[in-house]
């Protein structure tokens, strides 16, 4: 008939490459490919791209060859004995594809949606329904696929718009610091792990090998190469070239930046992962009914499935549970509804004498509690002894740190592993510090404080996962606002600096205003030099660059570009209000990074691999490493009267 | 059954009053007719199908009339509607067309309202629904193929096509399969459907009903094929789409902004049918999260105090409603409007305020029900009332993952779905037939003078349906 041909189209193809492949790859790309060659990751996945559509070119002229499947060619011209071989590997390589898929659609199902509920309780429903689609020919596969290519493109590309403006373009360069000759090896392994190109021999019969046809495949190819480029820059700009490195599935981490939507944006990578799993099933299908061709004509296609179903099933939730069906059992809120939640709106933190004394605030109705507990988690356990109510912190709206725990490494520790390992705060959630004691401050409820940094402070907030970022990095620091209570009005008095250690500088308004000249955009704020001229800042572009000096010594050249307004009653040419700038601006950052040892700008990881080690050398003496980075500050700002 | 008509009367009417022995509903009627050489006739009829007016007609000789020559299409005529007259010394008798058994006539189309175009709608005559699309369709590429199913009821049945523009694969197999049973009668066109549809077991209907002729005439020009059977004021058109069960007739007589528009709705509508009450399920039972801080509390609020738990509560509130939709349809006249002010009104807000519920399931419940009835083909809405279920009971254990699971069993199920060989989830899966062509009327509707080509139903020898002079 004129559409049961069993042929597919090239529009077909591609959207079947496109929906299969995305998913796997934007979870795994940027991890393997950091991971390997640090920045260089990016290049390595630019040579995947390419050396597939070489492979899959290879693959077509082959196609053109066989005239059908590869294993009727290999069969009629070479025996059956090869073909059934040939089978046999490819039919186990793609059972084992499908059993990795299947974790990794528990693995993210349970981190993205589903916290409460063991990974294999998660496959079971993915797997029957991945036997329901081996039920359809392969028309139908691309049909589907053809249809569910909106539900997986329009998500990824939305993520992208969301992520955007996080994206730290510094974390991203220099490239081309590695070991060239890696990228390359890199980009061919990871062609080989995720290559589709030989799953085109195994179904030669239904598609025409012609030039439409190849353009459609290269086509499906390029998007899926694209958009992992796209994945690479967003994940690296936002985390780190180290943060993205570390973790196996970036891009989950990169949908906890859109903040909670994350959940809704995953959705889109199980729906590809569920194509990918529907395409390794039928190719391994096809691989057994090649190897039972003429021994049992009884096996029907539907007992062909439930094996393989029944195979997969029990593999991959054994090595999910250790024992199928077992449930966690350590957090009680499995499947709890919102009325039996108290959602925790402020979280007080202070820290003295080893004890931690939390303060949850309510909704408006209700008084705050407080706890102690030697960690975070025992605090929040410990809630669970008096109240019916489950603790939730998916609506919490500020952390307000006391003063005594950031002074202290081991309070910032503990808030660390508490920020990490606790899925429900959003990374994005706002982190401040006051004068004193967090308790005193429970009447705010958290919410107008997040209003105040969200409308009016923008450029002073601090985001969970940069606190939680520079706690456990020895190299980070973080700027993290001040708020102190005037008359009992808190008013955001400054910032302050502090890594792992503690607080490392306190900085009023107008020197974080000029600090943060180099690396936010702290457009429509005004700031006064030391003589008392006051600027608004109508445009700001900061770059910087790092350069080694004679192997010894890292340049760091900061270039300050925008436009800033005079309102002070003195008017000022503009090549001194530069100077004046450029000094104040060295000032800081020579004394931030020389004098108290603080990598503001991030100096380490916009390094090379090689860079790296060297500054690694002088790790156990920070200053002395710090007074090995020489700034040079220019600053171009024209003035508008 | 006996074979040719005798000359003799008196044989004739023996044989027939053993066959029509008790079926007092028909009628014989012995008279004499002509002047000077007057002959006995007899004329056999069915009493409510044939008016005095066509006796009267038919002795002044100006009726529609038609030579038989054996007792079993005398028999047959006779049970069709028509009367069959019986003259001393012929070897053949008259069949005299009448107007047919009592039907309901032509009324307003009660099930497919819309803005504009014609009101008329389907009666349960087959002859009546033929020529109200005949009136649409002058022409006599216009074909209209009758026969007869139901061994018993014999029930008039006509397929309907345009000759020039019908793909004859399709043609030849919808004949193919109504051929392909016997069956005791046909009530119904639904019967019909149910008979040649292939998969039985899909809650998706393969194939369009409408009351509607213009409806039904835009299809034949589609290259579509409609099946009208007697007794039935429903045509069945096939083969269908996802896309065809979101199109009225209206789309295509108002301006295009506000057709695609509304057809979106009708999309959004269908979406949310299918999965508005799991989402609810699932956001407050797995993912509050999503919702800002203010909903998420006045939730919580709300559901203070509900016994049950919220898969309960929205399947106790999901199958109330449809109690209520089916006695609202079974209970007669006046009564049925007052069943929806009774059970919506009354026992929803007693419900909440007994706090049985909580309020913002009876809103879910609602939208979800104004969402289903926006989808303008009842056969097709009552798919996702279905499925709607199955999507709540994976929500209820998986969260958003369940919906996902959900929705994907159902993609994949309408994948493999296929009317007439054409795929269901056409035009945009397989669009590449007609060079996505049909996208211009699918999602959206493209201006009247930007769709010159027929879809890809019609055969491909002649798509060109529009063109400036």
């Amino acid at each position: 008939m004129y559409f049961e041909n069993g042929y597919i189209s090239p529009r077909q193809m591609t959207r079947l490459i496109i929906t299969e492949f995305l998913g796997i790859t934007l979870l795994s790309s940027t991890g393997i490919t950091a991971g390997m060659c640090g920045r260089d990751g990016i290049l390595s996945i630019v040579y995947a791209t390419v050396f597939a559509a070489v492979y899959v070119w290879l693959v077509l002229i082959l196609c053109g060859k066989t005239g059908g499947s590869v294993l009727e060619y290999l069969e009629a011209h070479f025996g059956r004995k090869l073909s059934c071989t040939v089978a046999a590997i490819f039919g186990i390589k793609y059972l084992i594809f499908a059993v990795g898929v299947l974790l990794m659609v528990g693995t993210v199902v349970q981190r993205m949606l589903l916290q409460q509920l063991h990974p294999s309780i998660v496959i079971i429903p993915m797997a029957i329904l991945v036997i329901y689609g081996w039920s359809l020919d392969w028309e139908a596969r691309a049909r589907f696929a053809e249809v569910a290519y909106y539900f997986v493109i329009i998500p990824a590309i939305a993520v992208v718009l969301i992520t955007w403006n996080k994206c730290d373009r510094y974390n991203i360069v220099p490239l081309f610091m590695g070991n060239h000759g890696r990228v390359i090896l890199t980009g061919i392994w990871y062609m080989v792990l995720s290559a589709p190109g030989e799953m085109l021999l195994f179904s030669r019969q239904h598609f025409d090998p012609d030039a439409r046809m190849k353009r459609a495949v290269w086509k499906g190819i390029s998007v899926v190469g694209i958009f992992n480029v796209i994945y690479y820059i967003l994940n690296v700009g936002i985390y780190g070239i180290e943060s993205a490195s570390d973790r196996q599935i970036s891009s989950l981490m990169l949908m906890q930046a859109v903040g909670h939507i994350e959940s809704i944006m995953s959705l889109f990578l199980i729906i590809s992962m569920y194509t990918l799993l529907n395409c390794y099933g039928s190719y391994s299908l096809e691989m057994i009914r090649h190897l039972a061709k003429g021994k049992s004509r009884k096996f029907s296609k539907i007992g062909y499935m439930c094996t393989i179903g029944v195979i997969i099933g029990v593999v991959s939730c054994t090595a999910a549970a250790y024992g199928v069906f077992a449930s966690s059992a350590d957090d009680a809120s499995a499947g709890v509804t919102m009325e039996e939640k108290d959602y925790v709106m402020f979280m007080g933190i202070d820290y003295e004498g080893g004890e931690y004394t939390v303060t949850y605030g309510f909704d408006n109705d209700r008084e705050s509690v407080q706890w102690e507990g030697s960690t975070l988690m025992e605090a929040k356990e410990e809630y669970a002894y008096i109240s019916p109510g489950t603790v939730d912190f998916s609506h919490i709206k500020a952390i307000v740190l006391g003063e005594d725990l950031v002074k202290s490494g081991n309070g910032l520790s503990g808030l660390g592993k508490f920020l990490d390992s606790e899925e429900t705060i959003a990374n994005d959630t706002l982190v401040v510090c006051v004068e004193g004691k967090a308790e005193k401050y429970d009447e705010l409820k958290g919410g107008s404080i997040k209003d105040m940094f969200d409308n009016n402070l923008s450029y002073l907030k601090c985001e969970a996962y940069e606190m939680a970022q520079a706690v456990s990095d020895r190299y980070k620091a973080v700027a993290v606002g001040m708020i102190t209570k005037k008359d009992d009005i808190p008013k955001c008095t400054g910032t302050i600096i502090l890594d792992g250690k503690g607080i490392v500088k306190e900085l009023d308004v107008n020197q974080a205003k000029l600090l943060m000249l180099t690396d936010k955009n702290v457009a429509g704020h005004t700031f006064s030099t030391s003589d008392r001229i006051v600027y608004k800042i109508v445009q700001n572009q900061p770059d910087i660059q790092i350069n080694i000096i004679n192997n010894e010594t890292i340049g760091v050249n900061v270039t300050l570009r925008g436009t800033l307004k005079n309102f002070s009653k003195y008017s000022i040419e503009k090549d001194t209000m530069n100077e004046k700038i450029e000094l104040e601006v060295f000032n800081m950052l020579t004394d931030l990074m020389c004098n108290s040892g603080i990598d503001y700008l991030n100096v380490y990881n916009r390094l090379s691999v090689a860079d790296k080690e060297m500054w690694v050398k002088y790790s156990s003496n920070r200053k002395s490493m710090c007074k090995r980075v020489y700034f040079n500050v220019n600053a171009e700002y024209n003035i508008s009267e | 059954m006996k074979g040719k008509i005798s000359k003799n009367l008196k044989e004739n009417i023996t044989d027939l009053d053993e066959i029509f022995k008790d079926c007092n509903d028909i009628l014989k009627r012995e008279f004499e007719i002509g002047i000077d050489d007057k002959k006995k006739a007899c004329a056999y009829f069915v009493e409510t199908a044939v008016s005095g007016i066509t006796m009267q007609e038919l002795l002044l000789g100006v009726t529609d009339t038609t030579e038989i020559s054996t007792i079993d299409d005398a028999v047959t005529g006779v049970l069709i509607g028509d009367a069959v007259v019986i003259i001393d010394g012929n070897e053949s008798a008259v069949r005299v067309k009448s107007t047919g058994y009592p039907g309901m006539g032509i009324n307003e189309a009660d099930n497919e309202q819309t803005m504009r175009g014609s009101k008329e709608a389907f009666s349960d005559s087959e002859k009546s629904n033929t020529a109200l699309i005949r009136k649409r369709i002058r022409s006599t590429d216009l074909k209209v193929v009758e026969s007869k199913i139901g061994k018993y009821s014999n029930t008039n049945v006509a397929v309907v096509y345009m000759k020039s523009i019908v793909r004859q694969q399709v043609l030849d197999e919808v004949m193919e399969k109504l051929d392909s049973f016997t069956v005791d009668g046909v009530m119904d066109s639904g019967i019909i459907e149910q008979l040649i549809e292939q998969f039985s077991y899909s809650p998706f209907p393969q194939y369009q009903v409408t009351e509607r002729p213009d409806k039904a005439a835009m299809a034949v020009l589609d290259g579509r094929i409609v099946i009208i059977s007697d007794n039935s004021p429903d045509a069945l058109i096939l083969p269908v789409n996802y896309g065809s069960f979101f199109k009225t007739p209206d789309d295509y007589y108002r301006r295009f902004e506000i057709s695609s528009f509304t057809r979106m709705i009708r999309y959004i509508s269908a979406f949310l049918a299918m999965v508005f009450p799991a989402f609810y399920l699932a956001i407050i039972k797995y993912h509050t999260e999503l919702l800002p801080t203010e909903l998420a509390l006045a939730f919580a609020e709300a559901r203070m105090g509900v016994p049950f738990t919220a898969f309960v509560e929205v399947i106790i509130m999901e199958l109330s409603f449809e109690l209520i939709r089916e006695a609202g349809v079974r209970i007669p006249g006046p009564m049925g409007s007052t069943i929806g002010i009774v059970g919506g009104l009354i026992v929803g807000q007693a419900a909440v305020e007994a706090n049985l519920v909580s309020p913002i399931i009876v809103i879910v419940v609602a939208i979800t029900a104004l969402c289903s009835f926006a989808i303008p083909n009842e056969e097709f809405s009552s798919a996702f009332r279905l499925i709607k279920y199955y999507v709540i009971v994976l929500a209820a254990f998986f969260g958003l993952y369940g919906c996902v699971i959900g929705m994907i069993t159902v993609l994949v199920h309408l994948a493999g779905l296929n009317s007439f060989h054409f795929p269901y989830l056409g035009p945009e899966a397989a669009g590449e037939i007609n060079k996505l062509y049909d996208r211009k009327d699918f999602l959206v509707k493209y201006p009247a003078k930007k769709l010159k080509f027929r879809n890809m139903f019609s055969t491909p020898d002649n798509r060109q349906k529009m063109e400036r002079k």
